[in-house]
């Protein structure tokens, strides 16, 4: 059993245990849920530290190149004249997924921290909680695509719960509109998986496989078959390839969200308790990211290219709208949710780039995006476990009631709006760098769109510090007066989140090499894709 | 007349020949017989109609299995009305496995139990329909289908109505029955047409096809047509479903949920066989097309709109069976795994659906879903087990419902580029995601909704509990491990 492994199946052995435990020990579940997601995030820093870099390690399309890479045939189906259904448990990952592993568990040790203010039912909780860990990590994983698939759609039934079973007062609502919008979009990528199984065949055994690295070599589909590039085939008058570019796009998209599949994420994130919006915010809307660079570019890179522009208008379009809403908004999380929006389009304004700076700053953010917006819902959280109130207008003066936790708050809004020093700073610089040298250089992504970028960053400005003034300036002025007992200042289990989030923010943005060095040969053998 | 008579030595030559095909039916009758006359020796024991039924369908399985790896290709017996082949008997023991797991469901209907006259007049008939079941999947010859059909309507017909003492139940029967026999007439009429038209009802030979081919486009759509509204009764196929969420509602659960696997197996089994006789023409793939599409949205669509848990999964069957009536547009050489294992996902999964409907009506005497609220805490494992069982249902990994979702689009992308089956993928995957929100109900009712009620469990045997729970390991482990399910 490789060490990939482990870091999957570490949760759900640990789920099985809390499922096991008789209710009278419901104390302990907690405890074993931190323990597994500490285990976790030290297995996933020893990788990411013993990751090795370098021009032999550039992964993306070479197979060869992935690291911790694990391959075990799983099933094999006859079909009759379908042929053989070959499905491998392939798991390996390259500078584009270590990354996120490492964010994942770091983000889920976070989530557990957070999640001592759940009282009731903690069996289910905790149960579903690991089920979903164990997920999010196979998804980043996964080199298979239909393990992907399984991966990616088994996060949806445990998110559908904890949403739905501990989430505020329209928890039914907003969970049965995340789940149905997500699996929209993914019923309809699973045609295109489908599709791409029946062209794509392994070179070693000459089966159809699902190997996504196999899928981003044109020379291994087959002849004639929907998705190669010569073959010329149509579905509904549309190239096929572009079809399927833009079903999986959309898929993924509905995940990060852009622009204007956004919807459900404003809800979900209002109803779901705080760990599970941490989740939500750090790790989940990286999934949808990670599938557009590895499957929708990765697999389709000449359709990205002739639609690169579209992917830019609507990675700005998010940018400005998330910002816009965010202004906005009275409720705090909406406003984080709508912030979201706004952040993650940077990420997509830097793919459509298909620059390195591009790139580097889409994943910076990516990252970034993870440490920040789980600090800034758990900062919410922090406020609505106390008195279970998130209007920003219900709020005045909680600096000098909370001096504490106000600095937190000025570190992670600072961090978040761009200033130097933090990471978003070098994340936001990169993308618009590169989305502003796009022109010039390869021409898929007009200079306006990097100009309109920069307004969203101080859009951001103008939403964070606005709050910041609101809430937390002037003369203390609280809705209710018992308010003043109830806030009281952050307590040692809260400072072991907010503490590491913002060293790190702070870390990768003096030290943004940290996470450089070890993307840089993947985003470069990334970027030959489109060449 | 007279020079038919050489042919009697050989046409008896033939029948002895065919016998030793058919030991799996004979069984089957003399455990019948024996039911019948040792129940009026026996009156009420249970446990003689339990072993008599137990020792003839395994006997039966065990003769088909044995045959199973006799037959290699496939034989025309009893003078080209039946067929024997491999896939034949695949879809019988399929057929039989899902009987078996329906017996101990039957035993625990208490609905059944409370017949005056006891079960095992039941469980006759139950054999009888089993033998219908067989013989339909085995015909070869139009005049064999009829009575296939026919032998399953009535019997269904009596399981359906078996103690109908209400009125809506006593109208649903009548329903039942009526729509039956008018579709019956129809396909009868069909059957003469095509005899009429072509000179055979023998479905192999060419001859049928030849026939077609010479009546022209209106005569041989008509004849095609009503052949086919008989097996879409059978199949609660829109438009000729009106009969399923009634009969579903009011008709004791085991019942239903026997009903809604075991007949779509055998007319499923049976369309496999006659599909390449039919395809020549256009009809045959437009009817599939028409109401596989007209099921999957009708189905999904009505389903959002039911209370009733069983009239719910009554309309989601008919949205499964357009969801499988899609293969049909395919050669037939395409789609036999994947039909089948569907089948047999679907038929476990509904019927393990069906057992926990059941547990919680006996313990509770919940029938709607909305008075299913905050049960989660009092039956955690049931709920768990639902929730596995109709995401299976939907589709979602890592339950089998899954793959087999997965299989059918995999062989149904594989042929895109006719025409219709691109729209036919769209509708699959739209309802796909209508499904989930209603399957999702009953979730949402379990384990979000908070309720007031504090009901008392009646006390009700777990062995109901127990086969549910030891089907949803089997439906996670079929989705895990797809290659587990026999025949792959």
């Amino acid at each position: 059993m490789g060490l990939l492994s482990i870091l999957i199946f570490l949760p759900i052995v640990s789920g099985v245990l809390i499922l096991a435990l008789p209710k009278s020990l419901n104390t302990w579940y907690k405890y074993i849920t931190l323990v597994a997601c500490a285990m976790q995030l030290l297995l996933a820093s020893y990788l990411y530290y013993a990751f090795k870099t370098g021009d032999g390690f550039a992964g993306v399309n070479q197979l060869s190149q992935y690291q911790y890479v694990e391959n075990l045939s799983w099933i094999r189906l006859q079909l009759g004249s379908l042929g053989t259904l070959q499905i491998d448990y392939l798991l390996g990952v390259d500078g584009f997924s270590i990354a996120l592993v490492w964010l994942s568990a770091l983000v889920m040790l976070m989530a557990t921290l957070s999640s001592w203010e759940i009282k009731t039912n903690l069996k289910g909780y905790f149960s579903l909680f690991l089920l979903l860990n164990a997920s999010v990590i196979g998804v980043f994983c996964a080199l298979d695509l239909f393990l992907f698939y399984v991966f990616y759609e088994l996060m949806l039934l445990p998110l559908y719960f904890l949403i739905g079973m501990w989430g505020g007062v329209r928890r039914e609502y907003a969970s049965i509109k995340f789940f149905l919008y997500t699996l929209f979009g993914s019923v309809f990528m699973l045609l295109v998986i489908a599709g791409l199984y029946l062209s794509v065949t392994d070179p070693a055994t000459g089966n159809h496989t699902f190997n996504m690295v196999h899928a981003m070599n044109p020379a291994n589909y087959s002849n004639g078959a929907i998705f190669n590039l010569s073959s010329g085939a149509q579905i509904f008058g549309f190239p096929a390839r572009l079809v399927g570019f833009i079903v999986v796009f959309v898929a993924f998209a509905i995940k990060v969200p852009v622009f204007p599949f956004h919807t459900w994420l404003p809800d979900a994130h209002v109803e779901a308790p705080t760990p599970i919006s941490l989740i939500l915010a750090g790790v989940l809307l990286k999934v949808g990211g990670y599938g557009i660079i590895r499957i929708a570019y990765g697999i389709f890179p000449e359709a990205a290219v002739s639609l690169s522009f579209w992917m830019g208008l609507i990675g700005v379009i998010s940018i400005i709208y998330g910002a816009m809403n965010a202004l906005a908004q009275r409720d705090m999380k909406r406003l984080v949710a709508y912030s979201s929006v706004s952040h993650m389009g940077f990420v997509l304004l830097g793919v459509a780039s298909l620059t390195s700076e591009g790139i580097n700053g889409a994943m910076m953010q990516m990252v970034s995006h993870g440490f920040l917006s789980v600090m800034l819902f758990f900062i919410v959280g922090v406020i609505y476990t106390r008195v279970h109130d998130r209007d920003i207008y219900n709020f005045r003066g909680l600096a000098n009631h909370m001096p504490v936790f106000t600095g937190f708050v000025m570190v992670a809004f600072f961090a978040s709006l761009g200033l130097p020093g933090f990471s978003a700073f070098i994340a936001e610089a990169f993308t618009l760098i590169g989305a502003f040298s796009s022109e010039s250089l390869n021409g898929y992504v007009p200079r306006w769109m990097a100009v309109l970028g920069a307004l969203g960053i101080l859009l951001g400005a103008a939403y964070l510090l606005w709050t910041l003034q609101r809430m937390y300036f002037g003369k203390l002025r609280l809705k209710k007066e018992e308010w003043k007992q109830a806030l009281t200042d952050v307590n040692a289990r809260e400072l072991t989140v907010l503490i590491p989030l913002a060293a790190f923010s702070l870390l990768l943005g003096i030290m943004p090499s940290l996470l450089f060095d070890v993307m840089q040969g993947s985003v470069n053998q990334f970027i030959t894709l489109f060449k | 007349m007279l020079q038919q008579f050489p042919n009697i030595s050989q046409s008896i030559a033939d029948i002895l020949a065919s016998l030793s095909y058919l030991q799996g039916e004979f069984v089957l009758v003399v455990g019948f017989l024996t039911l019948i006359i040792g129940d009026l020796f026996l009156k009420k024991t249970r446990l003689f109609g339990l072993l008599c039924t137990l020792f003839t369908l395994f006997l039966s399985g065990i003769f088909l299995v044995l045959d199973l790896y006799a037959s290699a290709t496939a034989t025309l017996i009893f003078n080209g009305m039946l067929v024997a082949s491999a896939t034949v008997i695949k879809f019988k023991l399929l057929v039989l496995v899902i009987t078996l797991i329906s017996l101990p469901f039957f035993y625990q209907d208490h609905r059944l139990r409370q017949h005056p006259k006891g079960i095992n007049d039941f469980m006759s008939i139950l054999l009888a329909m089993e033998i219908g079941l067989f013989l339909l999947i085995g015909s070869a010859n139009l005049l064999m289908l009829y009575i296939g059909v026919e032998m399953i309507s009535i019997a269904s017909y009596l399981m359906v109505a078996y103690n109908a003492y209400q009125k809506d139940q006593a109208e649903a029967g009548m329903k039942y029955v009526l729509f039956g026999t008018v579709a019956s007439a129809i396909m009868l009429y069909g059957i003469s047409l095509i005899y009429g038209f072509t000179g055979t009802i023998n479905l192999h030979g060419g001859a049928m096809v030849q026939g077609f081919e010479g009546v022209g486009f209106l005569a041989s759509s008509i004849s095609i047509t009503m052949l086919l509204a008989g097996l879409g009764f059978k199949l609660s196929a829109v438009p000729f479903h009106f009969w399923t969420p009634d009969a579903y509602q009011v008709a004791p659960t085991s019942v239903v949920s026997f009903l809604s696997a075991a007949p779509k197996i055998a007319v499923f089994g049976l369309l496999y066989y006659i599909m390449p006789f039919f395809q020549e023409g256009d009809v045959f793939n437009q009817f599939i097309i028409a109401v596989a599409i007209a099921s999957m949205l009708l189905g999904n669509i009505a389903a959002l709109y039911q209370d009733n848990a069983k009239r719910m999964i009554s309309y989601s069957a008919i949205g499964h069976t357009g969801f499988m009536l899609m293969l049909f547009v395919l050669p037939q050489g395409q789609i036999l795994d994947v039909l089948f294992f569907y089948l047999a996902v679907y038929s476990v999964s509904n019927i393990a659906v069906f057992m926990a409907l059941s547990y919680i009506e006996n313990n509770y005497g919940y029938l709607q879903i909305s008075q299913f609220k905050a049960l989660g805490k009092q039956i955690p494992a049931i709920g768990a087990c639902l929730v596995v069982l109709l995401m299976s249902l939907t589709g979602i990994p890592p339950m089998a419902g899954f793959v087999a979702k997965f299989l059918v689009f995999s062989a149904m992308v594989n042929a895109i580029d006719q025409s219709a089956v691109l729209w036919l993928l769209v509708v699959a995957v739209v309802t796909t995601v209508v499904s989930l929100f209603y399957y999702l109900k009953i979730p949402l009712n379990f384990f979000l909704k908070q309720s007031d009620a504090n009901p008392l469990p009646a006390k009700s045997s777990a062995l109901l509990a127990v086969l549910t729970i030891v089907l949803t390991v089997v439906v996670l482990l079929l989705g895990i491990f797809p290659g587990l399910l026999g025949g792959f």
